[in-house]
């Protein structure tokens, strides 16, 4: 680049960027950017608002959270009566459930979809609860 | 060695020949000779002589008049499943129907027959349940014989908020159908879908859904329909606040034929949101039937208890509610209480 008396030169294909520039009192630096998302880590970004866990989890990979797919209200069993769907250093896999949320009267019983031990439950029974927003976090199997 | 004793509860079996039987006799509104239908259903009138005599043992009134044939005196008003079958013909192909003399829970029956293997979609019909069960393990008072409790369970595999609204618009579209046959009826739908005839509740839906972050895997509508109850039948608790269509009207109507009448305002509200259909916006179909528009209602929401005016839905079907504040506030969960 110095010989050629570039000061800045742009390559890109496929979704892939590569970028050199040269600035006068600075030696070359290669500067490198993939223009395609990056495919996400295991636990996805969640505003950091509404969830101060999920940056924990950023830093645990072993650490992973289910989160709300829907509004609603948010129980831990079926009825007041029963049994709660899972407990703090219970096991779940893909198809088990762990909790029901509530919307239109319609009993959506959640699937974990993940293999691990709930560590920790992050709201209450009878929550009212958003979209995305964290509900258990699991020690990964 | 351990004996296995739960043994599994079974669906009525149903001798296609009655159907068939049954749809002749009732489409033609007249004698039929034995050898008509023999003839029509292919095979030997010896056969058609022992159907009859089962179809009389299961309650069908059936008059026979030598050189004339067979004839229905009186259709059952009673749910019997060769009844079922023979209007459940109406319904698609693949549509199934399960009936049982008694269950627990018709949704609960409808999860098991689902794990066992039974291809959606498809309904459960019984004359009794023992545990039938309404929202949070509430208990849905369930007398024999009398009333209607089903459950038709589909499995869309789509994202769940395709089907966001689908309870609210199942409550519309039976009450377009009670009303369609029963005119004069005064009928409401409490939000979510609780259906009220003169401020006493007619029908309670619950629906339990199986769902992950991107897809909703099976969904259970489960519903009772106070048909032929008397109102001194209910139990002393519910009876000011429970209703059915024979003490509504003061007459009793054919089960069999209001139970397709459900699976088919179940399927066209299903269908609705699976194809994206916004021909009709649901609040505007809403507002025909809300119960509490314009009134002051409270609930609790987080435990804590709101009240206010209710406005009717929004475009996801969520309750709109203006809080004593001037706040408005969509709900989209909760028992709501009528203030008097």
């Amino acid at each position: 680049m110095k010989r050629s008396e570039l000061s800045e030169f742009e390559f890109e294909e496929d979704g892939f960027k590569l970028r050199l520039s040269r600035q006068s009192s600075n030696p070359v630096a290669p500067i490198m950017q993939s223009v395609a998302p990056i495919n996400p880590v295991a636990t996805a970004p969640v505003a950091s608002a509404s969830a101060p866990a999920a940056k924990e989890v950023a830093e645990d990979p072993n650490v992973g959270i289910i989160k709300s797919p829907m509004v609603g209200t948010f129980y831990r069993a079926p009825s007041p009566d029963s049994a709660n769907f899972t407990d703090v250093g219970n096991k779940v896999d893909a198809d088990s459930i762990v909790c029901i949320i509530e919307a239109m009267k319609v009993m959506n019983e959640i699937q974990a979809e993940v293999k691990g031990t709930i560590t920790e439950i992050l709201v209450v029974d009878g929550d009212a609860i958003e979209f995305g927003q964290p509900l258990f976090k699991y020690k990964k199997a | 060695m351990i004996k296995k004793l739960i043994t599994q509860n079974q669906p009525v079996e149903v001798d296609p020949t009655e159907v068939a039987i049954l749809k002749t006799l009732i489409e033609s509104n007249a004698y039929v000779s034995g050898s008509a239908l023999a003839k029509s259903i292919g095979i030997s009138r010896t056969t058609i002589h022992t159907k009859m005599d089962q179809l009389k043992s299961a309650g069908f009134k059936i008059n026979a008049i030598s050189n004339r044939g067979y004839c229905l005196e009186k259709l059952p008003q009673n749910l019997l499943p060769q009844l079922l079958h023979t209007y459940g013909q109406a319904l698609s192909k693949d549509f199934q129907l399960f009936f049982y003399p008694s269950v627990d829970s018709t949704n609960l029956e409808a999860e098991r027959l689902f794990s066992n293997g039974a291809k959606t979609p498809f309904a459960v019909f019984t004359h009794k349940q023992t545990a039938g069960k309404g929202r949070l393990g509430r208990k849905w008072h369930s007398q024999a014989n009398k009333n209607l409790y089903c459950s038709i369970m589909f499995s869309p595999n789509t994202p769940p908020e395709k089907l966001q609204s689908f309870t609210l618009w199942a409550g519309i579209e039976v009450c377009r159908s009670l009303k369609a046959l029963i005119p004069s009826l005064d009928l409401k739908i409490k939000w979510p879908n609780d259906l009220y005839c003169n401020g006493k509740k007619v029908s309670g839906i619950l629906t339990e859904a199986k769902i992950d972050s991107d897809r909703m895997h099976t969904i259970i509508l489960g519903l009772g329909l106070n048909i032929n109850s008397t109102q001194k039948s209910f139990p002393k608790e519910i009876q000011s606040i429970a209703t059915s269509l024979r003490a509504e009207t003061h007459q009793s109507y054919d089960m069999n034929a209001l139970s397709i009448e459900i699976i088919q305002a179940t399927v066209r509200a299903y269908n609705k949101c699976i194809e994206s259909n916004d021909d009709e916006s649901l609040s505007d179909a809403w507002d025909a039937f809300d119960y509490l528009r314009d009134r002051t209602i409270s609930l609790t929401e987080n435990g804590k208890k709101i009240s206010g005016l209710a406005l009717g839905i929004n475009v996801y079907g969520a309750l709109q509610l203006k809080a004593n504040d001037g706040t408005i506030r969509s709900i989209h969960s909760g028992d709501v209480t009528l203030k008097r």
